[in-house]
This record gives C-alpha cells, structure tokens and sequence, in this order.
C-alpha cells in the first residue's frame, strides 16, 4: 500500500478529539446529547478499525531492519515541523493493530458502560474522548516525536478522570499515577533526544532502527535503561507496579477496564515497537535479569491477588501476574514467544476489561468490593453469576479460552528460547562471552508455569466466596445484571471464545511482524 | 415418557424395566446399522462429529434451555445418543479391521512452523469411543430420573454434554497439546458438576479442591510436554514417538532427562487419575450428584489418566515406568485400606475407585499394556454400575450412610441384585469381567516379577518380586471391602426403620442402565486374551497374529474377545533401545538373541522369561484370595459374629492395636490434615505475608520518595521565600526604603534638581575616566 493511500488512522485517531471538542459546546444539562456524541465518536474508530480488520495485508513482513518501514500498512507521512525533522507519520502493523483494534473496541465499550455516569458527565466524556485520541495515536505514531506527543496526551486525561470522577483516595491514587508515568516520559524523553542527536536528526522510528543499533555501546545500553524503566513503570514491571493497584481501585469502572485493557500494554508495545529495534543487542543482553522481573511479576502478583480483600484490587494484581506472561514471552527472542507475548497483549486486554466490567456491575448494587462480603450469589443472579465464572476462568486460562493459547505459547516457546553456538546452545559473542542463555530461560519458565496453580487458587476462592455456598441474605434480592451491561461484556465473551478456539485470525495478522522484529533483532548477534 | 416414568416407578415390575432394556438397546443396534449401510461419513470425519454433537447439546443449553420443553434434556440425549451411534459404528469398522486412520488440519501457524491437530482412529480409541458414549448415554437415562425435580435439571445435562464434549475430545486427538487442552476441560466441567449443588459448602469446597489437585499435576503435565516439544521440535504424538528413540540414538537426550520427561508426563495422570499423593480430591468429589460420580469420578474421567499412560506408552523409559508401576501399587493397597473404614456408601466406592485406578497404572507400568487397558474398560462397566446401584440406594433410602441402611434387599431388588453382580466384578469373582482383566494385570505383574532384575541388588529384587504379592492383598481387600459394602446395605436388619419404610425401587430410566451394565459387569471379560507376545520389556514386536481372529462382530456380548482383537500394544523402540543398550542383562531377551535361539521372532513363546506353557500361579492366587476375602467379610459384617468390640473383649491387645489402625484408616491416613498444615496454609501465609510486603516495604519506598520529595520541595520552597524570595525581597525593600529616602529628593524644589544632577554628572564622569 502506497503512503498517504489512506487516511484511516488519523480518522481513527482524531474522530475522539473531534468529539470531545463537540462535547464542550453542549451544554451540561443535555446529557443525552452529550452521550450520545460520545458514544458516536468511539463508535466509528471502531468501525473503521473493522474495516482495516478486514483488508489488513497479513504477509506483509520482511527479513531485515531494511524491511521495518515497509512492513507499516496504512501508512500516513507529511512533514510537520520541518526544521526539526519532525513528521506526522502515522502507521500500523501486526504488532500494533491488534492493540488499535482492541482500543477501539474497549473505548466504545467503556462509553456505554458508563453511561449512568452521575455527575461531570461533559467532562468525563470529553476527557474520555481524549483519552482514546491519545491512545490511538500512540499506537499508530511511527514518528518518534509524535509517539511522545500522544504519549503525554494520555497522561493528562487519565490523571483527571481517576483524580475527579475516583473514589475516596482519587487524588492520592491519580497524584502517584501521574508522577509515577511522568517519570516514565521524562527518561524517555531523554533517551529520545539522545537518539535524534545521534541518528541525524531524524524521528522517524524506522530510520532510528537502522542507525541507532551501529551506534555507541553506552549510548546503546543507557537509551536501553531509559527505555525500559519508562515503558516497565507502564507494564507495570516489579517493583515499579504499586500504583496499579491504587489506581484501579480509586478508578471508575470504565477507566479501569482502559487503564489494565489499553494502557498497560502501551508498557510492552513500547518495549517491542522502540526499544527492541533501536537497542537489539541490549535487549539480547539483558535477558538474564527481564526474565526474572516477568518471573517475579507472574508468581509474585499471583501471590499478592490472593491475598487481596478487595475484588478490584485482586483483579488488578492479577493483571501484574499476567503481564509477567507477555514479559516472559518477550525474552524468548523466538516465534513462540514473541507471538504468545503479542496474543497475550491483546488476550489480557479483552479478559481483564470483562473483569473489570463485571465488578464494576456487582459494585453499583452492593457498593462495597469486599470478597468476603458476597457468598452465594450464584443463587439469585445465575446470569450474572455464569458470565462472570465465564471470565474468571478465561483469566485462570482455561483451554477453550484466549489467554490458554498465549500461555500456552509463551511457557512451550520458554523451552526453546534463542540459541546459539555457544556451549549449552548460548549465545555468544565473537570473543566467547556469553550474550544469551537460553538454558536460564528454561529454568525460569519451568519455575514460572507453576504460576497457573497460583492462579488457579485465587480464581477458584474468589468464584466460591463470592458466588458459592450459601447465599448471603443481605443480597437475596440483588438484582440480576441488566441488558446494557450484558452486552457490553457479551462481545469480548465471544472474542475470547473465538481466539481460544480459532487463534490464527489474530495470529495471521501478527505473525510476519514479528518474524520481522526476530530477524531484527537476531542481526544484532551471531548465532 | 415421564407419564410413564410415574407410573411404573412405584411397583416391581421386572417387565417394563426389562421391555425398556430392550428398547433402548434395539434403537442403538437399528441406528448403527443403519449408518453402517449408508456408510455416509468416514470414520475419522465421524469421530470429529460424535465429539461436536455434545458440544451443540451444551451451547444449546446454556443459552436457550431454559425456554424448552422438559428443560432442555432431551437435547443432551439426543446428541449423547447421536454420538454413541457413531462410536459404536466405529467400534464396529475398527473391528472388522480398518486401519488405523489419522487426518490432521493445521490449527494455527507460528513463524514459519505451523501446528496440526488431528483425529488419530485406533483401536484402543475406538474402544474408548465406545465405553465413553455407551456409557454416558446410559448416564444420561439414569439422569433424567435421578435428577428428576432438580431446580437446575436443564443445566445438570448441559455440564454433562460439556463433559462428554471433553472426554471424546480427549479420546480422539493425536496432538499432545490438544490433549492437555481436553485434559483441563475435562477438569472443569467435573468442576461445575461436583459443584452443581454449590449451595452446600462442602460441595464448594470439594469442586475447588478437584481443579486445584488437578492442577498440581498439570503442572508437571506441561512441564514434560514442554520438555518433548523442545526435544523433538512437535507436539503430535506419532511426531515425537518417532523422533525419541533418534535422539536417544545421537545423544541428544540422556536417558536420565527421558526418564525425568516421562515421569513429569505422567503427574498429569496422577492427578487425573486420583493416584497417591494427588489422590484427596476424588472422595471428595463425591458431593457431586450420583450420576456425575458415575460417569465422570468412575468410568470415564479419572481413567483418563491411565488411558494417557497407555496412548503415550512409547515415550516411557523402565525407569519410568518402575515409577509409574510403583505409584499404582502405592494407591492401589492404600486406597482399599481406606475404603475398609469408611460409612459413606460413595465414600466406599471412592476409594475403591482409586484403588482400582491404581491397579490399571500399575499394570501398565509393569508392562501389563493391554491388561490395565481392558481393566479400565471392566472397570468403567462394574464401577458406574456400582455407583448408579448406589444412586438408586440413596434415591430410596434418602441417606448416604450404610450404618442406616440394612435389608433393602426386600425394597429394591433390581437394584440389590444389580449391585451385587459389580461387587462380585470388582472382586474379581470368577467368570465376571473383573476376574479377567484383574488376572491378567496380576499375571503381568508376576511375569515383572520374574525379569531379570533391573539392578543390582536385593532390594530392586524384592521391589521387582513384590508388585505381585502387594496387588494380591489388595486384591483381598477389595473383596472384603466390597463385599462389607453389600452386607451392610442389604443383609441384616434394617438399621433405621423410618427410612426403611419409605424406601422403594427406582423408576424405570434409572434401573434400565443398571441392567444394560450388569449384564456387560459379567460378560465384558469373556473370551479375553491379553494377547501379546511375551513381556513388552523382554520384546517389543507387539502382537500375536491369532489374537485377530475375531472378524466379523457376532450379537454374543463378547467384548474380551473383540477388545483384544483390536486394542494392540504399540511399539516401543525406546524400550528397546534400553534393552540394547543399558540393562546388560536383558540383552539376551531382544528379537536379536531370540532368533539366535532359532526361535521365530514375534512367536509367542520367545519371550516368555521361563519357557513355554502358562503359569497358573497367579490365577489360582488370585481366586483363593478373593474367596478369603468373600468369607472373611462374613463374620465380620453379615453374622456380625466378629466385630472390633467381640475382639477387644477376646484379646484386648489385638483390639486396641486394631482401634488403633481403624481410627487412622477413618481418617484417610490424616493425609488431608497433612497437605492443610503443609501447603494450604503456609501458602496462605506466604501470600498475606507478601501482599504486606508490597504494601510496607515496597509501596512503602514509593510513599517514602514521594514524601521525601514533598520535604525537599518544602525545604527548596522555604528556601526559596526564605533565600531567593527574600533576597529579592530585600532588594525590594531596599528599594522601597531607598525610594522613601530619595523621594525627599523630589520636594519641587528646582534648586535641589540642579544640586543633584550635578553630583550625578560628577560621578558619572568620574566613572567613565576608567572605562
């Protein structure tokens, strides 16, 4: 596809803003209106997504970092501050549109969901509006500059909608957020400049990945650290997590569902999409100690979501076990890896929104979280009950499910990581020293799969006191979840059900982007 | 058909039972004929569609069963009816000699490497195929009686074809992956039917229990699975049966980390199939409704396990498959040591159940392929017979606890005579099916037995020895056990007279299975022969020739017969690669040795370890035991002649020590307190433990920075008001004072305007003389 051939992404990125400004010219009081243009705004975004679902190329790769730029669909570039050699160059792939369509779809889903919003409704849907601006555009940005611009977007509508629209610790829970993210984008701010300084002054992220990786080791290794704390603060990676939890619990419901389906995997997108081709052999390097982080995520978060009392905050633990997955998969420098990490990103995104959604419901009617408040629900809202014993067991990666497919994929592909030539199939480089250490993977994959008992455990305890054994006469007349709750959760049901089933839709599209990134990645060593 | 149901259920009419019997089994017989002369599928194409019928029954009912007539059940049974046509159907063309058929279609492609899934047809599928439908269907029937009035009836038969969707998944795939991917489905919908009265908190408890047990296993299930992938670069089974012994050849894999694979393989079926230690969630499973004890908890699911052992059979090492021998032998004795103390009627088949379970395992590791397989097969009739028996005790004495029941003989004859039929199966009496297959795994354990030794030493001597003679005594104890079980549910005086009067025979769909199943409880053994050549670890060519002569499927119910025409030991090139190379002293026993011994390889007596012509020991053996068992039970619990208290009285020491035994064996050798002490709440512990440490420790550097940062900016703000603020404020005020001073200055006085510009010029010159 020729550039500028199409205009999906910035319709796909700018129809929210346009909303939000509409929604400012509205008065207050016509919430429907006000609604209603909120809704319509997220809705087309995601109908164009279908459509570019549709006519995706899915054997657009490459074998070489030659190849990045030309692996990018739907590609849109015009010079837009010339003198600093910034562009607006927007563009997908397979890593990124899965993530785009999931965004759409979740954001659509998260206006409907808040539609009995109370108060501030003109503001929290601007906000909101926003918010899907920034993401869309993160995603589809290609231009180094531009992802930093829509990166920041993020921050400001995200910080208000849990600092106003949260619960009684909002301004703690939004101020930790918003400082923990900002040191985040001043280190990639850093990094970033660096890089344009050294690369000839260019943003474009495809021509970074051609020079950068010739470039100084230390500039190489300290870009490499900037990078990776900026984009694990987001994941969140241990020990840089403690604001999720307070974060999703002080969040309304909506948000949490974009915070954990959306705006965690911006973490590991930037991973792959930045920092794996700029520093290759960085990433290589530094397996020993990411494999431990993603082992300590997927056993460490697993342990502390069992020990929450909070529903919401157990869920949001268990966000971290899951993205010590897509970690895990990501250190693999394999095709099973990298793709379970990739279907793991999108899966996560789909399981952890229903989570959310499906406490947010239990919470409108009892307004309290408290696991052990609840007891026998199951008895008086079977559908309910069923829906959300559907989703926890989607999230414990039950065969059938989404995330069984991506496990699965990321703890097999842990026995076959990147090997060399070196002793014990390692990676060396030309003077002998070690590199990459497929053995070690091993061990901590076969050290991380115990992590599905964990999760198990704390899926299986909280079905049972929430929803089984005997009822809990103060909720023997909780009524039954209603239609438009329903059907908010009812499409990413049948998407988790799909992808369990029939992965390779999902696959196809990602699979040559990141046979693409292996190769590059694989160039920066000699196997 | 309920009308009906009503109506004979309150008499004993032996004949509408009986009437029932024939017709459901003449609508099977006519609808596999049927398909059997259209033919309008292929068998592998037949295989996928009896595994999605039970699907479109379950999605059917999940989502508008609520809104059909009957709730629904009709839906289920007539996809688990639709699907036992065509197992049956299959059976039959494997039978009569069709290849084993294998098609695959790829799943999803990763890289450049693409992953196949596939249906894999043979022999022992086939059989699966058909105990899995045949059986279920009966379930089914008994289902609809048993559940009869449930407030959750439509959905108790959509977990149920979830189930069936599950197990003939698992039966059919030729994939490992796929395997495991059935093998956790299994699992939950044995969840949500042990938890199907979830209202009850021991049954919460126990469906939790089960998934996790699982688990625990399935962890080191994957873990192997991981390690075969990584080996042989694929996960369908032919693929890596045909690469191991390559890479046993070249070195890549050590027998150790072979060894080590299989073993780690195998703790899936520990757990699936209830063996020691992963054994506490089947008693416990028992909360669920009868029928699901039945099918998923006897027959089919927890045989799962052994089925997986025996369809992976290749990949094991001897070593391997001692471990395998020696875990199955552990459950064996234990278990029926547990089920000796226990009152729960299903409490009492539990643990039989997982005795039996440990039987099979054991005979597989011990080589007894096709032995252990057919028990699985005897057993899935007798032990879902036993249990319907026990649904249809508990349907009419409204309790589970054999202390209050006693003399049903009178109320339920059906159901006594039924039950008694699978005790003297599962005993192993003479001329029913349990006494072949139990015979042929005690025969393949004395044949173990006489190997040359594996190693070295006394101790691998006796072990090797001993694997006969501790079956044995189980064998004893499950014949004392169960026979204990039918004294005290239908001899002697009834015990509670309430009950006892209100007790009655089952409707018709319930007797009607347990009919179909007594009479397999007594034939399924007939004209079995193992039919191998010797013992797969002294020569792996699999199969005498002679064992195929059954052609053409006759109407006598000889299901031994057929099931050892078709179900073949596969080969085992691994072992044979030991025997070649590792265990020096089995080298003599290889095809090679046997045709320098002029013998014909493959013929039926080149291996047998001493010489031609059968060694009735174990038979014989086995028979004696299981009469002393019979005749032990009697004083004990029929005339009650001998009980603990007469032998307190008689010799006080013995009936001390036995309290004693009796009181551990009441609490299940105390293993459920163990794992409580020793994993579940230290695992608690550790968890809450952690959480405070993210909170304290972690949070709390977060929290620590954050106020840092705010003291910092507090003192930086103080010093800046303090500092900078006030030097620029005293500039200010500097200013401002100098100004209150100069404005004297400005006093309209043109005068005092000269004096001062002067002074002004003055220094202004003075300072531009240095510039």
């Amino acid at each position: 596809m020729t550039e500028n051939a199409s205009h999906a992404l910035t319709a796909l990125t700018f129809i929210p803003l346009l909303g939000a400004l509409m929604i400012l010219f509205v008065p207050n009081a016509e919430k429907k209106i006000i609604k209603t243009i909120a809704a319509c705004s997220a809705f087309f975004p995601l109908v164009i997504s279908v459509v570019m679902l549709v006519t995706f190329n899915r054997n657009l790769g490459g074998t070489g970092v030659a190849d990045f730029a030309k692996s990018m669909q739907f590609v849109e570039r015009y010079p837009w501050i010339e003198q600093y050699g910034i562009q607006y160059y927007l563009g997908v792939d397979g890593l990124s549109f899965p993530l785009v369509f999931l965004s759409a779809l979740l954001s659509f889903i998260c206006i409907i969901a808040s539609w009995n919003i109370k108060h501030g409704i003109k503001g929290y849907f601007a906000l909101f509006l926003l918010l899907e601006t920034g993401i869309m555009g993160t995603f589809c940005a290609l231009d180094f500059f531009l992802f930093f611009v829509f990166w920041e977007l993020m921050l400001l509508p995200m910080y208000f909608l849990i600092g106003i629209w949260g619960g009684p610790r909002k301004e703690y829970a939004a101020i930790k957020f918003f400082l923990y993210t900002f040191l985040g984008s001043v280190l990639l701010l850093i990094a970033m400049l660096m890089i344009y300084f050294e690369c000839g002054r260019t943003f474009s992220i495809p021509e970074m990945a051609r020079q950068f990786p010739g470039k100084a080791d230390w500039m190489r290794n300290l870009c490499f650290i900037f990078f990776f704390i900026a984009f694990a603060i987001k994941v969140p990676v241990f020990p840089f997590h403690t604001w999720l939890p307070d974060a999703h619990v002080e969040a309304p419901t909506a948000v949490s569902v974009i915070l954990a389906g959306v705006l965690l995997k911006m973490g590991t997108y930037g991973m792959l999409r930045i920092s794996y081709p700029l520093c290759p052999l960085e990433a290589i390097k530094s397996f020993s100690w990411v494999a431990l982080l993603a082992w300590i995520n997927i056993i460490y978060g697993a342990m502390c979501a069992m020990a929450q009392k909070d529903l919401k905050k157990l869920v949001a633990y268990s966000s971290i076990s899951h993205m010590g997955i897509v970690l895990l998969g990501m250190v693999q420098f394999n095709d099973l890896g990298f793709n379970g990490a990739g279907l793991q990103m999108f899966n996560h995104g789909t399981i952890t929104a229903m989570l959310f959604l499906l406490v947010g419901v239990i919470y409108d009617r009892a307004h309290h979280r408290e696991i052990e408040g609840f007891g026998g629900l199951a008895a008086v809202t079977p559908i309910y009950a069923g829906i959300a014993s559907f989703a926890f067991f989607a999230a414990l990666g039950l065969p059938g499910m989404s995330s069984f497919i991506s496990e699965a994929m990321v703890f097999l592909g842990g026995f076959n990581a990147l090997s060399g030539s070196g002793p014990g199939g390692c990676v060396t480089d030309l003077a002998g020293r070690m590199l990459y250490n497929p053995g070690y993977i091993r061990w901590v994959t076969v050290f991380a799969i115990p992590g599905i008992l964990v999760t198990a455990a704390y899926v299986l305890w909280t079905v049972q006191r929430v929803f089984l054994g005997q009822l809990n006469p103060k909720y023997k007349d909780l009524s039954e979840i209603t239609q438009r709750e329903l059907w908010c959760l009812v499409p990413l049901a049948v998407i988790i059900l799909i992808l369990g089933v029939f992965p390779a839709p999902l696959l196809n599209i990602q699979n040559q982007t990141f046979v693409l990134l292996l190769e590059m990645v694989k160039a920066a060593v000699i196997l | 058909m309920h009308e009906e149901n009503e109506h004979h259920g309150t008499g004993l009419a032996w004949g509408p039972h009986l009437m029932a019997v024939v017709a459901v089994i003449a609508a099977l017989s006519l609808a596999v004929a049927a398909v059997d002369l259209w033919q309008p599928i292929s068998a592998p194409a037949a295989s996928v569609l009896l595994v999605v019928f039970p699907l479109v029954a379950f999605t059917v009912q999940m989502l508008i069963g609520r809104f059909l007539p009957r709730k629904g059940d009709w839906v289920s049974l007539t996809a688990i009816f639709l699907s036992c046509v065509l197992g049956t159907w299959i059976f039959l063309s494997v039978l009569r000699g069709a290849t084993p058929a294998q098609t695959q279609v790829q799943w999803f492609k990763v890289g450049g490497q693409s992953l196949k899934v596939g249906v894999l047809l043979d022999g022992l599928t086939a059989c699966m195929l058909f105990i899995v439908t045949f059986i279920g269907g009966l379930i089914h029937l008994y289902s609809v009686g048993y559940m009869h009035g449930d407030p959750r009836y439509g959905r108790f038969f959509g977990f149920l074809s979830l189930f069936c969707f599950s197990m003939l998944g698992l039966v059919v795939t030729d994939n490992l992956l796929l395997l495991y991917v059935f093998w956790e489905l299994v699992g939950v919908s044995s969840y949500f039917l042990i938890g199907f009265w979830f209202e009850k908190r021991s049954a919460a408890d126990a469906c939790k229990k089960a998934f996790l047990t699982n688990r625990v296993g399935d962890i080191g299930f994957f873990i192997g699975l991981g390690l075969l992938y990584r080996w042989t670069d694929t996960l369908s089974m032919s693929g890596v049966f045909e690469a191991l012994p390559r890479l046993l050849g070249d070195g890549t894999v050590t027998p150790l980390m072979l060894t080590v694979a299989g073993l780690l393989v195998f703790c899936g079926a520990v757990g699936k199939s209830a063996q020691f230690p992963l054994h506490v969630w089947l008693p416990d499973a028992m909360e669920g409704p009868t029928p699901v004890s039945a099918l998923i908890h006897a027959a089919t699911m927890v045989a799962a396990g052994v089925y997986m052992v025996g369809r992976l059979y290749p990949i094991f090492t001897p070593d391997a498959f001692l471990g395998i021998a020696l875990i199955g032998l552990i459950t064996a004795f234990f278990a029926g040591t547990i089920a000796l103390a226990q009152n729960d009627i299903k409490r009492v088949l539990a643990y039989s159940t997982v005795s039996q379970l440990g039987y099979m395992i054991m005979s597989l590791g011990v080589g007894g392929f096709t032995a252990g397989l057919f028990h699985l097969s005897t057993h899935a009739f007798f032990k879902a017979l036993l249990f319907l028996c026990a649904g249809s005790v508990i349907h009419a004495a409204h309790t589970q606890d054999m202390r209050e029941m006693g003399g049903l003989r009178h109320k339920a004859p059906i159901t006594f005579f039924a039950m008694l039929v699978g005790t003297l199966a599962i005993c192993g009496f003479p001329f029913t099916s349990g006494f072949y297959s139990k015979d042929a795994i005690l025969e393949a354990a004395y044949e173990f037995g006489h190997l040359p030794p594996m190693r070295d030493g006394i101790l691998w001597l006796l072990l090797q020895k001993g694997f006969f003679w501790v079956a044995l005594v189980a064998a004893g104890v499950t014949a004392f056990y169960s026979f204990r079980l039918i004294w005290m549910t239908f001899f002697g005086e009834p015990r509670n007279r309430e009950k006892y009067d209100h007790a009655h025979e089952s409707p018709w769909t319930m007797t009607a299975p347990l009919i179909v199943l007594a009479v397999f409880a007594v034939s399924a053994g007939w004209g079995f022969s193992a039919g191998e050549s010797g013992h797969p670890w002294a020569s792996t060519t699999t199969r005498i020739e002679a064992a195929r002569q059954v052609s053409a499927p006759s109407l006598a119910l000889i299901w031994g017969r057929w099931y050892s025409g078709v179900v073949e030991r596969p080969e085992l090139p691994v072992m044979d690669f030991y025997r070649q190379r590792l265990h020096r002293s089995w080298a003599g026993l290889g095809p090679a040795a046997a045709v320098a011994h002029g013998a014909a390889p493959g013929g039926a007596h080149q291996a047998s370890p001493h010489g031609a012509g059968k060694d009735h020991t174990p038979s014989v053996l086995a028979v004696l035991v299981v009469f002393a068992g019979i005749f032990l039970s009697i004083p004990c619990f029929l005339t009650r002649s001998v009980t603990l208290e007469t032998i307190q009285q008689a010799y006080p020491g013995l009936g001390r020590l036995l309290g004693r035994i009796h009181t551990i064996l009441e609490n299940k050798y105390y293993v459920d307190e163990l794992y409580e002490a020793v994993f579940v709440k230290p695992l608690l512990e550790l968890n809450a433990r952690l959480a405070r440490f993210d909170l304290d420790v972690i949070d709390g550097v977060v929290n620590w920075v954050a106020r840092a940062g705010v003291r910092l900016t507090t003192a930086a703000g103080w010093a800046d008001l303090n500092w900078v603020d006030g030097l620029v404020n005293k500039l200010a005020d500097a200013t401002l004072s100098l100004g209150e001073r100069v404005r004297g200055l400005q006093a309209g006085v043109v005068q005092g305007y000269l004096v001062w510009t002067f002074w002004f010029m003055m220094v202004l010159l003075f300072g531009l003389q240095f510039l």
